[in-house]
């Protein structure tokens, strides 16, 4: 049955599910936004902008349907947080780089989030159901738009295909972290979602491999690596402080400013 | 004031970069309703992060000034763009943006109404629109992009 009203336990457990998915999208915004002129084509400078407003746009929802929920209020999610309490993974925070670098993360991190957003659409919540419907409507082309690019880099020369490859391979090495759910959180059980969460990481496998396999590419059976430390827990590389410095200053300069 | 009045005002606010298309039109008015005088408009967005939310509500506001009126955007539905009416296809095709497909096929071109065109990116000059090209008479164009 889909509820629109849920106990004291669920809302918690459920903020406490949406949170870092809600990060993800923020920090992948404010990413994104670092390539504002970058992008190696004018082509590609739409596009980035494009999906950098969609990933903000997908924070703003969910940590209103959070706030809706009870407690902070969508801003002081964003604004009042020390670094220590987000809760986006290691990969999303990555500054930028090569643009393969960018191509693969993003790869690597829309094929996650696509799984991600099918589980949670198992929880019968309706504002959630109906957030999760309209942001998969939205990243249904992200997700296309960065495989064509793996395609592009691939099928595209020696220097670009290496790139791409190398760029692949390294990746790999920052998603301990991606798959983490908080063990104690009884949201996972509340909503039956345990099994569904312990398969992401074996059906992202799969659905990588797929990819390899289409492009020719070699596979080799990888396993995913433990974090070493976890953005879950509040664990962010040092790259993320000038982040969440800057990202929070307008905020500390004129606390009562309007948006 | 009737509801009547309240949906013919709602249709001089137009999307801010497709001046003849007005939001009834673009299918974003979910629902109209008035308690005691005061008007609550809910409205879907149709991109999540469209940054013309804000700046749509204040238009709203000003074509039902002076009734008070509360806008809310809301997901209940979502917005798809099967939501858009016939007019306001014809409307997006005057302004030179070919309407979305509601199934796969052709996009015909706005300009010279050939079937021989291709996607060239999804992602076009802002979160709703795609840009084509067109094989036939050689011009890019921009589409509505079909959610």
């Amino acid at each position: 049955m889909i509820v629109e009203i849920l106990t004291d336990a669920e809302r918690v457990a459920l903020q406490r599910i949406l949170i870092p998915v809600a990060d993800d999208e923020w920090i992948l915004g404010h990413r994104g936004s670092e390539w504002l002129g970058l992008a190696p084509d004018l082509e590609e400078d739409l596009a980035l902008s494009s999906i950098t407003q969609d990933n903000l746009g997908h924070a703003q929802l969910l940590y209103d349907i959070v706030a809706d929920l009870g407690g902070y209020s969508a801003d002081q999610w964003v604004y009042a947080r020390s670094p220590s309490e987000w809760k986006h993974c290691q990969l999303v925070e990555m500054s930028r780089q090569d643009w393969a670098d960018l191509v693969a993360g993003r790869f690597v991190y829309e094929t996650f989030d696509e799984m991600r957003l099918q589980m949670l659409n198992l929880i019968a919540y309706q504002p959630l159901q109906a957030a999760v419907t309209k942001i998969r409507q939205e990243k249904m082309y992200h997700l296309q738009h960065f495989e064509s690019w793996v395609d592009t880099l691939v099928l595209g020369g020696q220097s670009a295909r290496q790139r791409i490859l190398e760029a692949l391979t390294d990746v790999y090495a920052q998603i301990g972290d991606m798959f983490v759910w908080e063990e104690t959180n009884p949201g996972l059980d509340l909503w039956h979602l345990n099994e569904t969460a312990r398969g992401l990481p074996q059906k992202w496998v799969t659905r990588l491999q797929g990819k390899y396999e289409s492009l020719g590419l070699p596979w080799h059976t990888r396993v995913i690596p433990q974090a070493e430390s976890n953005g879950r827990l509040g664990q962010h590389a040092e790259s993320f402080f000038p982040l969440w410095k800057e990202m929070t200053s307008v905020r500390e300069i004129a606390p009562l400013s309007g948006w | 004031m009737s509801t009547d009045e309240i949906w013919d005002r709602l249709k001089t606010v137009a999307d801010p970069e497709i001046p003849n298309l007005s939001i009834v039109d673009l299918g974003m008015v979910d629902r109209v309703e008035i308690d005691q005088g005061h008007v609550k408009v809910d409205l879907m967005p149709t991109f999540v992060g469209c940054p013309a939310l804000h700046w749509i509500e204040q238009k709203v506001e000003e074509a039902l000034a002076p009734y008070p009126t509360t806008v809310k955007f809301v997901y209940r539905t979502p917005w798809t763009t099967e939501r858009l009416t016939a007019r306001g296809r014809e409307r997006l095709l005057e302004w030179g943006v070919a309407p979305p497909l509601n199934q796969p096929g052709p996009v015909t071109c706005p300009l010279c109404g050939s079937q021989k065109t291709h996607l060239n990116s999804a992602f076009g000059p802002s979160l709703c629109r795609a840009i084509y090209y067109c094989d036939e008479c050689q011009q890019p164009f921009e589409a509505m992009k079909a959610i």
